[in-house]
């Protein structure tokens, strides 16, 4: 009787599942905050929207996002310290899910503002909360199997662990 | 097992102790560093936008008290229209609501205040919605928004275009009745821009989630329709 040891074939399938995890967070992030870098003021106008900062404060974080969401998007997409940046992106969509949320039970007919523009609805669009909240929990869902598994093939953690003639 | 083969055994052990520890060093290193550089990325972010903050704003000559809103008329019910120039159901609402206001305005019932903000600016090429505010302040200098806001909705240009050139802008505003060269500076100066997005920002912050939004006396008009507005100047009155 021969046994076959299927632990090996497993680890190399979650490693490249979460390879595959890894670079669609990272391009969806690196996309979100491209998308919002050129116009910081509707990207403060979009958290404002949300009506849960104060002004100030809600300045400060519609500043701060686009380049925070480049900078985490680039770690995963590169796979740098991927489960800091795995979880900073959990971080910051399990905010993006509640801020959703909170619009859609309090009634704001608002524009997500995930990918750019200031938050306000045109005149014929109506909001599509579900949709947004779904999206956001799939991508926290990868976000958190990162946190536990941040080992990933072709990334540059791995490259790091070669080096050092640890597989 | 002789003796040499335990040593060499042993050494080898701890070896590879030494250098998981070192990994494990590096690896809190790496984490550390590239928390800070998100963080850093972020601090970055708010610093440009300081820096870019325009540091004292002109504000046109006749403004409302908060600075951000342009009054006609003196009646008691306060009408205001928050409105994009280059927002088609602003126009709507301008062409459909402009009859009754004017009645309103007439018999000193009403005190319309235009509260031009830009959220449109990507639709165009030149970012028209906020050279149109800054119009709009020059306008006010000169005590035509009214008419200036007229003009300007019957000649709106369509989304997806370079909308309505600087000089477009001034030859409509000498139509309105404003004077040709004081008012072509303004606009050529851009002296109001700064303005548009203040006023812009400070609409976001009263939680104005789209063009056209119509408050009368404070309270959000929720259809905008003419009855609605009538009712509720009424109720008001």
């Amino acid at each position: 009787m021969t046994t076959v040891d299927t632990a090996p074939r497993r680890a190399t399938l979650i490693a490249y599942a979460g390879t595959a995890g890894r670079l669609l967070l990272g391009g969806v992030l690196l996309y979100a905050g491209l998308a919002k870098i050129g116009d910081p003021a509707a990207s403060i106008r979009a958290v404002k929207a949300y009506q849960l900062l104060p002004s100030q404060a809600a300045e400060v974080v519609g500043a701060a996002l686009p380049m925070i969401e480049i900078a985490v998007g680039l770690l995963l997409l590169v796979g740098l310290a991927t489960r800091v940046a795995a979880g900073a992106s959990a971080v910051l969509l399990s905010c993006f899910v509640a801020g959703v949320v909170s619009a859609w039970a309090r009634g704001l007919r608002i524009d997500c503002g995930c990918f750019g523009g200031g938050g306000q609805l045109g005149a014929t669009e109506s909001p599509d909360y579900g949709t947004h909240v779904a999206r956001s929990a799939a991508l926290l869902a990868i976000a958190l199997f990162l946190v536990f598994r941040p080992r990933t093939r072709l990334s540059a953690d791995a490259r790091l662990a070669r080096e050092d003639g640890f597989r | 097992m002789n003796n040499a083969a335990k040593q060499k055994a042993a050494a080898q052990r701890a070896n590879e102790r030494r250098a998981q520890e070192q990994r494990r060093r590096r690896n809190r290193w790496l984490s550390v560093i590239a928390l800070a550089g998100v963080v850093g990325a972020g601090l970055i972010g708010v610093a440009l936008w300081e820096a870019d903050k325009p540091a004292a704003v002109a504000v046109p000559a006749s403004v409302t008290e908060d600075g951000a809103g342009l009054p006609v008329g003196t009646g008691p019910v306060t009408v205001e229209v928050y409105m994009d120039f280059l927002c088609p159901a602003c126009r709507q609402f301008d062409q459909a609501a402009r009859p009754l206001l004017d009645e309103y305005l007439a018999d000193d019932a009403i005190e319309l205040v235009y509260r031009p903000i830009a959220i449109l600016d990507r639709a165009t090429t030149t970012e028209f919605s906020t050279r149109a505010v800054s119009a709009a302040g020059c306008a006010a200098d000169e005590g035509r928004s009214d008419e200036f806001v007229a003009v300007m909705m019957t000649n709106q240009p369509a989304e997806g275009t370079a909308g309505l050139s600087d000089e477009q802008i001034v030859q409509l505003g000498v139509s309105a009745g404003l004077d040709g060269e004081t008012f072509e500076q303004c606009v050529a100066d851009g002296t109001y821009i700064d303005w548009a997005g203040e006023n812009t920002g400070a609409a976001a912050d009263r939680g104005v989630q789209g063009t056209p939004t119509v408050y009368v006396d404070g309270e959000v008009l929720a259809a905008l329709s003419v009855e609605a507005l009538v009712a509720a100047i009424e109720n008001a009155a």
